[in-house]
């Protein structure tokens, strides 16, 4: 997704908020559902498998998502994804090409481009930038800015947590592990501050000795939702970044979800290290 | 819909006797949306279509080209968010919902 799409995403879903005067957060993608007249039904809990259903019948539309990962947060997520899809231009198109029934999959490693978008417009939905960037102003950014967020939000940690990304001023990255594995990276500003290192893939085993390996090696401060941090440079991340820079290292378990969210910000460059001083401009 | 859309539009609304900026109106569709559709530069969202499809009194899915009759055919069309992980349960769910609107549109429609 380039970034001129990004901006008409994020365009359609401020849209849709002030269509249905949805102007603080939180925002109910269950209240905006029925504004647009669609219904929208919980599954059973005992029922798994697909976290959302756009349905389309004749004219009628529902939307049914899962309650079997037992996360409001998730659930809230799952139904404004399928708001977009009911809502983005072109979607109908793509959905209904393959047949009726349409093959997608989400998560930040797939391809999909239909489903990428509706995750971008999910997450503007119920973290819009007017809304959410003063709150993450007050809590001085880092950790602390997303778990604020995640809770007037009432989003997902690692939801807010890449919202946080885009929104904060300052560079950062989000890495997603299990069992001490990165299952992905999400880069916002990092690398190229730290002069494009190599990045963190898919499968890359997280660095003993961090704070991200401390709570993976141990289930149960997962299970726990522990958190630790750490300073350390950036080449410990990122081969081949400036070993000057700083960073910030802030990891917190997810619970049952399994999985460890790493929080990674570059510290402010000391101004005594920087080689080349600033000069006052003579008029 | 890619080739169908934008000529099954421009027929509908013409049977209709609507200008482009009338239908837009008529809509709630921004003035220049219609134009746009018709020569195909952009394509529509559900959102459009269920508009669309209210103020010509013709089903999207004929729109969509899906369909060749003007009317409403219930066929039901689902997408699914993590549809790999979907069990025979869910889609059996998903499958009865879909009845449950046909039935009801059904049910209105007579």
């Amino acid at each position: 997704m380039n970034d001129y799409r990004r901006q008409q995403i994020h365009a359609k879903a401020l849209a849709l908020l002030e269509d249905a005067g949805a102007q603080s957060l939180p925002v109910s993608p269950i209240a905006i559902a029925k504004h647009l007249d669609i219904a929208v039904h919980a599954k059973p809990a005992h029922v798994a498998g697909a976290s959302g259903w756009l349905i389309k019948s004749g004219e009628s539309f529902a939307i049914a998502y899962a309650t079997h990962i037992p996360s409001s947060g998730f659930q809230r997520f799952s139904v404004a994804h399928e708001l977009g899809h009911y809502w983005i231009d072109s979607h109908p198109e793509h959905i209904f090409k393959n047949g009726e029934m349409h093959q997608s999959h989400a998560g930040f490693e797939q391809a999909d481009p239909i489903e990428l978008e509706a995750d971008y417009f999910a997450s503007c939905l119920l973290m819009p930038g007017s809304m959410c960037k003063k709150l993450i102003w007050q809590k001085k950014d880092g950790l602390a800015a997303v778990k604020a967020l995640a809770d007037q939000a009432e989003a997902s940690l690692p939801a807010a947590a890449i919202r946080y990304a885009e929104l904060s001023c300052i560079p950062s990255a989000i890495i997603m592990s299990r069992n001490g594995v990165v299952e992905y990276c999400l880069d916002s500003g990092l690398r190229k501050e730290a002069g494009w290192p190599r990045g963190i893939s898919r499968g890359t085993r997280i660095v003993a000795g961090t704070a991200t390996a401390r709570i993976a090696g141990n289930p149960n401060a997962v299970a726990a939702c522990a958190e630790d941090s750490n300073e350390a440079e950036v080449v410990d991340w990122f081969a081949g970044a400036n070993p000057k820079l700083t960073l910030q290292e802030e990891a917190i378990g997810l619970g049952n979800y399994g999985r460890v969210l790493t929080l990674l910000t570059l510290n402010e460059v000391d101004e005594e290290d920087e080689e080349t001083k600033w000069e006052e401009p003579r008029f | 819909m890619t080739n169908e859309f934008p000529a099954r539009l421009r027929a509908a609304r013409e049977s209709r006797g609507f200008s482009q900026t009338q239908l837009a109106i008529e809509a709630g569709l921004p003035s220049t949306t219609i134009s746009h559709f018709e020569a195909g530069s952009r394509k529509p969202s559900f959102d459009n279509l269920r508009r669309l499809s209210r103020t010509l009194n013709v089903s999207s899915d004929y729109l969509m080209g899906i369909t060749d009759t003007l009317e409403p055919t219930g066929a039901a069309s689902r997408i699914a968010r993590h549809l790999t992980n979907a069990t025979k349960e869910d889609i059996a769910f998903v499958e009865q919902m879909a009845q449950a609107m046909a039935n009801k549109t059904r049910s209105k429609d007579e």
